[in-house]
């Protein structure tokens, strides 16, 4: 009797420890003061390690809430002031920006000229990695405390591109950082964007930030954002199906279309799908090395994937093919160009009068000398769509008599491969929003040598084009270059799109005002001033 | 007492030796794997890089040295335990580790400890009573839990427990902003589901070799003797066959002791925990080398360290071991 009175007992104690972590289990605060929302808690799988805006997650959300720079990306992808309100280049290489006078830093010291000079200093001798971005910047000038002058080695219409995503950092808490990777203080996260950073607490996995009353551009529409961290996908989604998140959120991409169906039955949920402005997976070939230097054979084997069955089966009809010209529908510019297509008898056709044939019989061809024609795809190991679609891929080819060989690797030795080596022969990759910005744009930046050059061009033909779209401020000169650029992808092909999966963004349909950006996605400024109840 | 002594110092011996061995190997592997930390750390962006900036971030963290003063440099600083800075995640390697170890041991030992004596219970239970519906049914649950992946068990007690019912959290160490024996209190509403799923997962390998231990044993000459003198059975179980399933019971125990602050990486994952799990899975994937050999190093401590611990205990629950050595 007495050891069943002590087991109840130690059950109601666990019990009551269950009932107690479930009314206290942190919950969606909507209800602020008016049509304010009080708090939006955010759920990602982006590991934040530290509040330092050197470590890589934090900082891309401190340049969504807390940091700012001169200019920011819009809805439409085009450029809108944000520490600048205006700004003026003659030549392309002399940049001059006229900054706001009533911006602050979260401490309240005004934001000068002189800080973002410091800022791009800065970061040149103490970041290695902003070189890639801000390397061609010669000299920064702060004539006075309103006005930056930028002069670049030589001129970029692109800039301003490049510029959005150098967010500021105060002189006057910085200038005695040695070690800014270890500066893991709560002052570090001093910017002065519409929220200020307030707390990460690491064993609950959240971050906080909190509105800033003093932002020059007026209250943002959230009191509190919380972002909550969780390891697995699947358990975001059920925290999102519960109601303890409002927002599953990735970084430049949105979630698996698994998830849909079982949303759709949700009435509090709703979803939004918008176009990618990167491209899912692209068939990378390096063009310097033989015989993927001839653009017939690129031409022949872009014929031999069914991209039907690639988009539905890797996009469940969430997806698109872009065209032969490579850059995605809704770039501007955009201009229509071959759709990609299967068709095996003009593969084989072109592969034949390549001199790509069967000769000994086995259903596979050879190369024209007669050696085995096995070439290598490179393909990252821990992304499980990339595998898939190799392993497509080799089917297809294999329908057209090519052999290739899937070249797993893991994120770490594809980077080396990829980005250091280039001793790959194909490879499959994809592109973000951003990339396809970097360099003059248009891609250049993935597939021109003097940048990333996952395909290695350095046909001059094509560089001269890439030169011509950074010095050249005329419209319709642009446009014609960006049409030009768009009918080299499409005959030359150095690489070609697989799929491109669009953004499926589900949100907390009991608010409303949520507003899509194609840098940062729903979590753009439109949101932050415009959330409101439904 | 002077074979103690010597099986003591041979034991010492061939462990001191068995660490040098290691410690080295976790020097060599990292290095051997093919990727490169900076190349890794930089990226895309490797290539737009001044060859010298790279060149001055592989000095940042002594990667421009020659091998044999990288590893001259990686012995010194572990005898002064210091494990150096991680190359991706801007933290010392100590402070990554404090962190991490804490909570692993916080989630895996009482999982060990769980699991440990539910096998025990129930293993002795089933092979004493061999053939018995206690039996079926027991080996039944265990053969199901240890043939069912661990993310799935994971993601089953996530999905009924936590989304369904609702009596647990969805994931994380704490819920935050609490204090006191409030914390506590939420750190074990936290861990309770996580410890469960590995407390059973680990329970029903170990359930599976207790049982048959106990069956053997229950077969032999001195259980008989022992009935024959009018023992209970209840008795014969406890004082004759349990104290021989001991020896490789506690060798079992203490190897998943050992390994235990490798953390559990699928747990960790699914359950959204920070362990030793998914912070030596990051620094593999990321060639942290800092990161790793401070995790290797912690690794091998606590397995040469349970595996001493297990000797010794050999020792004491099967006298005949010092004896004989």
């Amino acid at each position: 009797m007495m050891r069943i009175s002590k087991l109840t007992a130690l059950a109601l104690v666990f019990l009551s420890l269950c009932l107690t972590g479930m009314a206290t289990a942190a919950q969606t605060e909507e209800s602020g003061s008016g049509d304010r929302i009080a708090k939006l808690t955010i759920g990602t799988i982006n590991q934040i390690n530290d509040a330092n805006p050197w470590d890589y997650y934090f900082g891309v959300y401190s340049m969504m809430l807390s940091h700012q720079g001169l200019v920011r990306f819009n809805k439409n992808g085009d450029l809108d002031p944000e520490l600048a309100t205006s700004w003026e280049t003659e030549d392309l290489q002399k940049w001059t920006f006229h900054l706001r006078d009533n911006a602050t830093w979260h401490d309240g010291k005004p934001v000068t000229a002189q800080d973002f000079k410091f800022t791009v200093d800065y970061d040149l001798e103490k970041d290695p990695l902003s070189k890639s971005y801000i390397g061609t910047i010669e000299s920064v000038e702060a004539p006075d405390d309103k006005t930056v002058i930028i002069n670049l080695v030589k001129p970029d219409y692109n800039f301003l591109t490049t510029i959005a995503v150098v967010k500021t950092i105060p002189e006057h808490i910085f200038k005695s950082v040695d070690d800014p990777k270890k500066f893991n203080d709560l002052e570090a996260a001093i910017g002065c964007g519409p929220y200020k950073f307030e707390s990460f607490d690491k064993d609950a996995g959240i971050v906080t930030y909190q509105a800033n009353e003093n932002y020059w551009g007026g209250m943002p529409a959230i009191d509190t954002i919380q972002l909550r961290m969780f390891k697995n996908p699947d358990a975001m989604m059920l925290a999102f199906q519960k109601g303890e998140i409002d927002l599953p959120y990735y970084y430049s991409k949105g979630i698996s279309y698994y998830y849909v169906p079982k949303l759709l039955e949700n009435d509090d949920i709703g979803i939004e799908v918008y176009l990618e402005r990167g491209i899912t997976n692209v068939l990378w070939f390096n063009t310097a090395v033989s015989p993927f230097d001839d653009k017939e054979l690129r031409q022949a084997l872009s014929y031999a994937l069914d991209y039907e069955e690639l988009r539905n089966m890797f996009t469940a009809g969430y997806g698109t093919t872009p065209s032969a010209g490579w850059i995605p529908d809704g770039t501007l510019y955009f201009t229509e160009t071959r759709t990609l297509a299967q068709d095996l008898n003009l593969s084989g056709t072109m592969l034949d009068s390549l001199g790509f044939k069967d000769v000994d019989g086995d259903g596979l061809r050879e190369m024209p000398d007669g050696d085995k024609f096995q070439p290598k795809l490179l393909t990252r190991s821990d992304l499980p769509d990339s595998v898939r679609a190799a392993e497509m891929l080799k089917k297809y080819f294999a329908q057209a008599g090519v052999d290739i060989q899937i070249d797993l690797a893991d994120k770490s030795t594809h980077g080396e491969i990829l980005d250091e080596k280039k001793t790959h022969e194909m490879a499959l990759a994809g592109t973000t929003f951003w990339g396809m910005m970097m360099g003059e744009g248009y891609g250049s930046g993935y597939t021109d040598t003097r940048y990333y050059g996952w395909s290695m061009v350095s046909d001059p033909e094509y560089q001269s084009l890439v030169d011509d779209l950074g010095k050249t401020q005329d419209t319709e000169e642009r446009k014609e270059l960006a049409a030009e650029i768009q009918s080299y992808y499409a005959e030359e092909m150095p690489q070609f799109a697989v799929y491109s999966m669009n953004i499926i963004q589900p949100y907390n349909a009991r608010l409303e005002g949520w507003e899509y950006n194609p840098l940062h996605g729903i979590l753009s400024y439109g949101t932050l001033f415009n959330l409101h109840r439904a | 007492m002077r074979g103690r002594r010597d099986y003591l110092l041979g034991k010492l011996i061939r462990y001191g030796f068995t660490l040098f061995l290691i410690l080295s190997l976790n020097f060599a592997l990292p290095r051997m794997m093919p990727g490169d930390p900076i190349i890794n750390l930089l990226g895309e962006n490797a290539l737009h890089n001044d060859p010298e900036m790279i060149e001055l971030l592989r000095a940042e963290h002594g990667l421009d040295q020659p091998i044999h003063i990288q590893y001259i440099r990686y012995l010194c600083q572990l005898t002064e335990i210091n494990l150096g800075y991680s190359i991706h995640k801007n933290l010392s390697v100590v402070e990554l580790l404090t962190s991490s170890l804490f909570w692993t041991v916080l989630l895996v030992f009482p999982s060990d400890v769980f699991g440990s004596l539910l096998a025990l219970l129930c293993g002795s239970l089933a092979g004493f009573k061999i053939n018995s519906r206690a039996d079926y049914l027991l080996t039944a649950i265990a053969l199901s839990l240890y043939t069912c992946p661990a993310f799935l068990l994971a993601m089953l007690f996530l999905s009924l427990f936590a989304f369904h019912l609702g009596l647990f959290p969805l994931g994380n160490l704490t819920s935050g902003g609490k204090e006191g024996i409030d914390y506590l209190l939420d750190v074990v509403w936290h861990l309770s589901l996580p410890v469960a799923a590995l407390s059973l997962l680990g329970g029903a390998s170990k359930f599976l070799v207790v049982r048959n231990s106990v069956m053997q044993i229950s077969d032999q000459q001195f259980v008989v003797a022992a009935r024959a003198k009018g023992l209970t059975e209840g008795r014969i179980l406890n004082k004759h066959i349990i104290r021989n399933v001991l020896p490789p019971f506690i060798s079992m125990v203490a190897l998943s002791f050992g390994f235990m602050v490798s953390g559990a990486l699928i747990i960790e994952i699914v359950f959204s925990l920070n362990g030793m799990g998914t912070l030596i899975y990051d620094a593999v994937l990321a060639r942290d080398y800092p990161v790793m050999q401070g995790c290797f190093f912690i690794l091998t401590i606590f397995v040469l360290f349970a595996n001493f611990a297990a000797d010794m205990l050999y020792a004491l629950a099967d006298p005949r071991i010092g004896r004989s050595s």
